[in-house]
């Protein structure tokens, strides 16, 4: 058996990035040594809202970079949705007259190392003048005396609404209407590896160059040559080993431009290391959704009609390129879910407050969204007296109905949602909860909850422009390239931080080329080097990144079959690429074979064979709406009477990703998610005081799940393949972070409701739960 | 050793079973910094800086340490293994499981990570799921969901044990 | 989060140590294993111009067993405590108590005294130590003197120490034969500072409880001692129920509050019952 039979798409394929990972040998922002680097260190507001009356500093700390410093150097990040009834704002590189967070960057000091750094930070002085701070966004939309941006007349960025259907008759004919609120907390993103950035002038090449940790280097480098007006040729970006994104590095920061700037004006390398205090207050916030859903339903449990108005709390600012509309309309496109709904009618509304801004994470939006419908569903089975299983199953769109647009216009492919709750129900053992929860004693009760959702993916140039972002994430791109010697590179424009995209993109050009994938360079990260990319976000980097290798790699497999029927005679199209080499009517030549002619010895290939071997190729999705990857989440928990702890039990996964590239990487996505997403179920909160100060601002009271908090999962797939992908594949890395919050919620709420405790909120903290059966129950329990 | 106290110190220590000596580093100077700026080990990283992490973690005189909140100062004489110095069957075995049972993924947890999972296999004799789980306690991964990490040092374990055969991996390539 | 500039010095002896802390004051600070210590240092909410080093004086480290005391060397690591390396004079609760703090690499290097020093009422020492009835050793250049773990710890994160005094040894009385323990320690995950720890040490006479020293920890800025259920245990046998609990820490406890106080309080009823029952539960397995 050849070796590549095992690297081919399907294969549960060890990856490539394991060899210099596990020997502490990647290359993480923080390892880059460059001469004459200095650390730069931020000095932030401590207030949440004033006015910045000066900033003053001892001679001690050195040169002290102020927003005066950055003009005419660096312009402020304005993102902007395209709704004309969204506020713009501009978000300051550096605070200039206001700063509206706790953590916003005032000023810039350096120092030999970040200590010496942090000591010259201290020595400077920023005198405020306290403003009455905006905290809790209800009260933001009614505040119109103190705003966050004083140049707007309240403090709402942007309000939509939508009324599809008809919702009066939905409500006539509904045999229950439910209404409830709902509240998904603020949380933080919390990657291992924090962000940090290195700029520096590369003199020869006549480049800024920037080292960032982030997840798409080429859309920074087109960012920055705005805001530093620096021509784009002449900037270079890098991402180097990144340690985790999951899209708190998928923003553009102002410290990246920032330390770009400073870099310039200072004439040697500068380098930013964002401790974790930072990390927490000023990376990118999210979640902090806040609902009021109305579901209208007929006595057999179909959904007749849902009404929804959502409430996000954005923070001070709006962040580039999704802007703050960006999770509220994701929320309400995707509340009816998986399910036929027709009667649909929302209103959001986005607020600024003066915290951490909000910005993409993992799920995105969704998760929120996933926890309002689908506790929805369970409140309806629950009044009707039905199973709410098989509500779900009752409501969902059924495999005969694919393509089904949905009534926000979404347009779900293909898939049998209903198999993913039956299958769920199967793994998780549904009846044996149900017999144990007949016999119910003691001080614990046991629930299974469900969760089901459907998630957009590798959406392209249509769904995007249709969100109204300054930047449309329409394409991806390959360069697939034989090198002399006949070895295969792929250097692509994705990037990858934990989605093992060295390893999954060197099977895809395994199925085409037959080389087998340990022995494929997949090269990414460098603007320099790589074709241009959009970034690693949408669950896009399968679909999109795989069919632009896929696609180069046929290319080239013509190419290489076209040097090969030059070399050996006949027609090139009587040439066929396989197992790394090439075979015709005059024979076979391997890979190296022919890459020497065509490179070394190319005086023998016709005016129409061109020499060397690349090929670039530029993906842009047949159908630009998005694959939709869907799931249902089980859970089981036992719920502890007497403190209020949940612990999950049992946790079961049916997900359906279409073709599978490499197992072992889903699984991994699959735990990895969930993991994050028992955090926001259970533990993750941030909290801010009235005053805006954040209260977890450390791994001390940020409580991550450990390796005690997270079961091993039962998974099954559905291996529905894509009508229109490449390969039939559906981007899946973020899904399984959008159910556990729901899934979680509905298993408690089976667990207590007898004893009349439903949950409808995050974090479900013991505190939570047990005051939630003490007001219930009473201290006489 | 001197009474007075100083605000920079030498240090000199085995690393990697070589001696290093660095001069004239101011005593605030954590394991890791020494380790990382002015040693060039970068394979050792930082993650919080207040020792809940376990990002950090680095062998010290034979056991797991974190390095962020042990003073190089109070290291002298000391002998130190990092990721790059994890030598020997558990770490063999660990290195094949964690890549045969997808145990890591962006790989910053991972070198602190193999050193407490070198510590786990090396010292306990029963390895079940809960106990894996309770001894993981102390390393942070964001990324897994910790059941491939979970596995990896149940099966190292068991390898070491001798209980199992090596059984052919499923998949080829470099481990 | 890097500290700010200290001055560190290795003492090679506790008298090394001491002249140390005479010359230095408040300037100084203990450093034995530093996992309370260095965090404090790392954010910068300690700035001391002086860190004395104590990690390696031999003196500090060694355990003896001392007329029915085991006197325990202030810079004993916890790990010492939970692989039984060293004798136990509680018949297991050191070893328990010793097990479940933090993370085995923080046990690696964290110390007994240290923890003591670092006075938070929600870790293990304090409360293991109050409950067992120990007394900390403490000596300073001129004069030494021993102190109850009961007063040890006097505020929040404050200690009785004078800023030139050292802690040398924790004795703790070995424990009777009759007498059995129950520990219980409440967190949302593995590792984590407790929520609330109980512990319980239970002195029997037949079949009933002779007497009982039960103490709380994370409840307040300082251990607490559960007086009323110790009144309650003595004569019977019987666990206290959480409801039975919660009413006798009415007392002891500040009323009041909001829903999170109101929670705290029904918490550590829950804690300090599981930890009687845990030791009710040893007298007759």
């Amino acid at each position: 058996m050849h070796a590549a039979d095992n690297g081919r798409v399907g294969a549960p394929r060890r990856r490539n990035e394991d060899r210099r990972h596990l020997r502490g040998q990647g290359q993480f922002l923080a390892d880059i040594r460059l001469q004459g680097m200095r650390d730069a260190v931020f000095v932030r507001s401590p207030v949440a809202h004033g006015r910045i009356v000066s900033v003053q500093a001892d001679e001690a700390a050195g040169r002290v970079w102020t927003a005066a410093d950055l003009d005419g150097v660096a312009l402020p990040i304005v993102a902007d949705a395209a709704n004309p009834a969204f506020r713009s704002s501009d978000y300051p590189i550096l605070a200039q007259d206001k700063v509206r967070f706790v953590g916003e960057p005032v000023a810039i000091v350096l120092g030999d190392d970040r200590a010496s750094a942090e000591d010259a930070a201290e020595l400077v002085d920023i005198d405020i003048d306290p403003l009455p701070v905006v905290v809790d966004p209800f009260s933001a939309l009614d505040d119109t005396t103190t705003r966050v941006h004083d140049h707007w007349p309240d403090n709402v960025f942007v309000e939509t609404s939508a009324d599809f259907g008809d919702m009066a008759a939905a409500a006539a004919g509904a045999a229950v209407s439910v209404t409830r609120k709902l509240r998904m907390g603020r949380q933080a993103g919390v990657p291992l590896e924090t962000r940090g950035c290195i700029a520096y002038l590369d003199r020869r090449l006549d480049q800024l160059v920037l080292y960032s940790s982030t997840q798409f280097p080429h859309v920074i480098r087109s960012a920055l040559a705005k805001l530093l007006r620096i021509e784009e040729r002449r900037l270079r970006v890098v991402a180097p080993d990144v340690g985790g994104g999951f899209g708190i590095k998928n923003n553009l920061y102002p410290e990246e431009v920032a330390i770009c700037a400073v870099a310039l004006q200072a004439g040697h390398p500068v380098r930013w290391i964002e401790d974790r205090w930072e990390n927490m207050v000023g990376s990118a916030q999210a979640r902090d959704h806040a609902y009021t859903m109305t579901v209208h339903a007929a006595a057999d449990g179909e959904i007749l009609g849902v009404d929804a108005d959502v409430l996000v709390d954005s923070g001070a600012y709006s962040v580039w390129p999704w802007t703050a509309a960006m999770e509220a309309g994701m929320s309400a496109g995707i509340i009816p879910g998986p399910y036929r709904i027709r009667n649909y009618r929302f209103r959001t509304r986005t607020v600024a407050t003066n915290k951490t801004p909000m910005g993409p994470y993992r799920g995105v939006a969704r998760p929120g969204a996933c926890f309002a419908i689908e506790r929805m569903v369970d409140e309806v089975a629950h009044e009707l007296g039905l199973e709410p299983k098989d509500v779900r199953i009752r409501n969902m769109i059924r495999p005969d109905e694919f393509p089904y647009t949905s009534v926000t216009g979404k347009i779900y492919d293909s898939g049998d949602y209903a198999a993913s709750v039956v299958t769920a129900a199967e793994l998780i053992d549904h009846d044996a909860v149900r017999a144990e929860q007949k016999s119910a004693a003691g001080r614990f009760r046991v629930g299974v909850g469900y969760a089901s959702y459907t998630e957009q993916t590798a959406h392209g140039a249509r769904e995007w422009a249709s969100r109204g972002l300054p930047v449309v994430f329409g394409f991806e791109s390959a360069t697939a390239v034989l090198d002399p010697s006949g070895g295969l590179t792929v250097r692509v424009g994705i990037q990858s931080h934990g989605q093992g995209l060295e390893t999954t993109l060197a099977q895809v050009a395994c199925e085409v080329l037959g080389v087998d994938p340990a022995k494929v360079s997949v090269v990414h990260g460098d603007t320099d080097t790589a074709p241009y990319g959009m970034g690693t976000f949408a669950s896009r980097s399968m679909v999109m990144a795989g069919g632009a290798t896929y696609h180069a790699c046929r290319l080239l497999a013509e190419r290489i079959a076209a040097v090969a029927a030059t070399i050996l005679g006949g027609e090139a199209t009587d040439y066929k690429v396989a197992d790394g080499k090439v075979a015709g009517p005059g024979g076979i030549l391997t890979f190296a074979e022919v890459a020497e002619v065509a490179y070394l010895q190319m005086q023998h290939l016709p005016r129409s064979v061109e020499p060397a071997l690349e090929v670039t190729y530029r993906y842009r999705p047949t159908v630009e709406t998005g694959t939709f990857s869907y799931s249902t989440h089980a859970a089981v928990v036992a719920v502890d009477l007497d403190t209020g702890s949940i612990r999950v039990r049992d946790y079961a996964v049916a997900e359906d990703c279409g073709t599978i590239v490499n197992p072992l990487i889903v699984d991994g996505q699959i735990h990895g998610g969930v993991a994050q997403g028992l955090g926001t179920a259970l533990l993750e909160q941030v909290v801010f005081d009235e005053h805006g100060q954040p209260q977890a601002t450390t791994f001390l009271d940020y409580l991550l799940p450990g390796a005690g908090e997270v079961p091993f999962l039962r998974i099954k797939h559905l291996e529905t393949p894509s009508p229109f992908t490449v390969l039939g594949m559906k981007g899946m890395g973020e899904g399984s972070a959008i159910a556990p919050p729901a899934a979680v919620a509905n298993a408690v709420t089976d667990a207590l409701r007898d004893l009349g405790v439903s949950m409808y909120s995050t974090p479900m903290t013991p505190e939570v739960v047990w005051s939630a059966l003490d007001a219930v129950t009473g201290p006489a329990r | 050793m001197t009474m007075a106290a100083a605000d920079v110190v030498d240090v000199s220590l085995r690393v990697n079973g070589t001696t290093r000596s660095v001069h004239g580093i101011p005593a605030r100077t954590n394991l890791a910094d020494l380790l990382r700026e002015h040693l060039g080990l970068t394979g050792t990283h930082l993650g919080c800086e207040h020792g809940v992490c376990g990002a950090c973690t680095v062998q010290l005189d034979g056991q797991p340490v974190r390095s962020c909140i042990q003073l190089a100062a109070a290291c002298d004489g000391a002998e130190v293994v990092t990721v790059e110095g994890l030598e020997g069957p558990a770490v063999d075995a660990l290195r094949e499981s964690f890549s045969a049972e997808h145990g890591l993924q962006c790989g910053f947890c991972t070198p602190g990570m193999l050193v407490s999972c070198h510590d786990i296999v090396t010292r306990c004799s029963d390895l079940d799921e809960d106990t894996a789980r309770e001894e993981l306690a102390g390393n942070l991964c964001r990324c897994t969901g910790y059941a491939g990490i979970v596995r990896a040092v149940m099966r190292a374990r068991e390898r070491l044990a001798g209980t199992t055969d090596v059984v052919a991996s499923s998949g080829g390539g470099s481990s | 989060m890097k500290p700010g500039r200290f001055a560190y010095c290795l003492a090679g002896s506790v008298d090394e140590a001491l002249a140390l802390l005479a010359e230095h004051g408040d300037e100084a600070k203990v450093l034995a294993g530093g996992q309370s210590l260095v965090p404090l240092l790392n954010m910068r909410l300690a700035q001391p111009q002086v860190l004395v080093d104590i990690s390696k004086v031999e003196a500090l480290t060694t355990t003896s067993v001392d007329q029915g005391l085991v006197r325990y060397g202030a810079a004993t690591v916890h790990r010492r405590f939970e692989d039984g390396d060293v004798d136990d004079a509680t018949g297991g609760l050191l070893r328990a108590a010793a097990g479940g703090i933090g993370y085995r690499a923080i046990r690696n290097r964290g110390t007994v005294g240290g923890s003591l020093a670092h006075a938070d009422a929600s870790a293990e020492w304090p409360v293991v130590m109050a409950a067992s009835n120990a007394s900390v050793q403490v000596r300073s250049a001129s004069a030494q003197r021993a102190i109850s773990a009961r007063q040890f710890v006097t505020g929040f994160f404050s200690n009785a120490l004078d800023d030139d005094e050292l802690i040398t040894e924790v004795c703790v009385p070995q424990l009777p034969a009759d007498t059995t323990w129950g520990l219980h320690k409440f967190v949302r995950k593995l590792g984590e500072f407790s929520e609330s720890l109980g512990v319980a040490i239970l002195r029997w006479d037949g079949d009933v409880v002779s007497a009982a020293d039960i103490w709380l920890g994370a409840a307040r800025d300082v251990p607490v001692r559960a007086t009323p259920l110790e009144e309650r245990l003595v004569g019977t046998a019987q666990p206290i129920d959480v409801a039975e609990a919660e009413a006798a820490l009415a007392g002891v406890l500040p009323a009041g509050g909001d829903a999170e106080a109101r929670y705290r309080r029904h918490l550590h009823a829950v804690t300090l019952s599981r930890a009687v029952t845990d030791a009710i539960t040893r007298r007759t397995a």
